[in-house]
């Protein structure tokens, strides 16, 4: 089963006591953020700061990603200078828009590699789409390059590119979100939702975690450790879920063993699209 | 690396410390101000040392305030305050 991405959880990178102990939230991602969440003044120690952090501190196997500055900004290549070193597992690109964006970091991640000594290949790379160009050209960037591991939707600067704003219903995303959805799916990497930043409305964000859910996402970045349990317990089957799940299975062996050609449960037709997801659903009920 | 100009690093929150490195023409010189230097104060010391002279920083006034700082937060704020006191522009 591919990893589990049901949750981003934003930690931003000048703040020490914030990353000292991330890993204690268990979410299924770190992200490090050296881009929106740092101040101007402080891009440089927070770069050391989350550089020092992935050197020394025992994340507990937790995946550990790290959201540098653009390459069109002054801090995007020392960044990655001093962040591939560091080796975390995954870099962020934010603001891609198209598949030159993220060839353009490929290459630099690959020339860093070389001259530290790390295997090419090793740093895996995300690519966050927040502008109508890069919903436009989701396709190629999902497919730019073998390092990607996933893509996902930025909101907040997309929503202001088409002239809009955020809504309880998320009808101003829905394009968008199935746009990247269908874009990843089609290049077999991982689908990631946006952030929900009103960390008070619980109930809103469970809303909008079974909505994206729903269409089909892995999972979604976080700002707050509160919002975990909420996603986990989202993208954990239900028991009848699971119990429906076991009899498909079930069915599929008692049909292999009696050389049956067409298996049904319960009245209805069973075919591979219906094996495969009762096999994925076992296997999640299994982690969580 | 060549010292320029002075440069602070770090805050005064829990969990943080505070660099200050003043270039100047005497031996290195290290002070330390912390809760728990009696415990800690010595392995403060050794690592911001250690950083030291691996930047070949052999002149210089340092003037650290912990506020409880791990490890790898010591080495961040000293690296980050070097890389600015080496830098011409502030």
């Amino acid at each position: 089963m591919s990893k589990l991405r049901r949750t981003m959880l934003y930690v931003p990178g000048s703040k020490p006591s914030m990353i000292k102990d991330i890993y204690i939230y268990n979410p299924d991602s770190i992200m490090f953020d050296l881009e929106d969440s740092v101040s101007l003044k402080e891009k440089d120690s927070a770069r050391f700061l989350v550089s020092e952090a992935l050197q020394k501190v025992d994340y507990r196997g937790i995946e550990t990603v790290v959201r540098i500055n653009g390459l069109d900004t002054l801090f995007g290549m020392e960044d990655l200078e001093i962040i591939v070193k560091a080796q975390p597992d995954v870099i962020r690109l934010p603001k891609t828009e198209t598949a030159k964006d993220v060839k353009e970091v490929e290459e630099i991640i690959e020339k860093l590699e070389k001259e530290y000594g790390i295997e090419v290949g090793k740093t895996k790379m995300m690519a966050a789409i927040e502008s109508a160009t890069g919903v436009m050209n989701a396709l190629e960037i999902a497919n730019a390059s073998d390092r990607l591991i996933g893509i996902a939707i930025g909101a907040e600067d997309y929503v202001t590119n088409i002239k809009t704003k955020r809504t309880p219903e998320g009808t101003e995303l829905l394009f968008a979100r199935c746009q990247l959805l269908n874009a990843a799916r089609s290049a077999g990497i991982a689908a990631l939702d946006t952030v929900y930043s009103d960390v008070e409305n619980m109930e809103g964000f469970r809303n909008e975690v079974e909505h994206i859910k729903g269409l089909g996402f892995d999972g979604k970045s976080i700002i707050n450790p509160r919002q975990i349990d909420v996603v986990h317990d989202v993208f954990t089957p239900s028991e009848e879920e699971y119990e429906e799940a076991l009899q498909v299975i079930e069915a599929i062996k008692r049909a292999e063993e009696s050389g049956s050609g067409v298996i049904s449960l319960n009245g209805k037709m069973i075919d591979k699209p219906i094996v495969e997801r009762a096999e994925r659903i076992i296997e999640l009920s299994k982690i969580n | 690396m060549e010292l320029l100009n002075r440069a602070i690093s770090g805050t005064m929150e829990s969990s943080d410390i505070m660099v200050e490195i003043i270039p100047w023409d005497k031996d290195l010189e290290i002070n330390l101000k912390s809760d728990v230097k009696e415990q800690y104060g010595k392995q403060i010391i050794a690592l911001v040392k250690a950083i030291l002279d691996e930047n070949g920083v052999k002149k210089a006034c340092i003037n650290l305030k912990d506020k409880g700082a791990l490890d790898f937060v010591i080495s961040a704020r000293v690296k980050t305050a070097l890389y600015r006191a080496a830098r011409r522009s502030q």
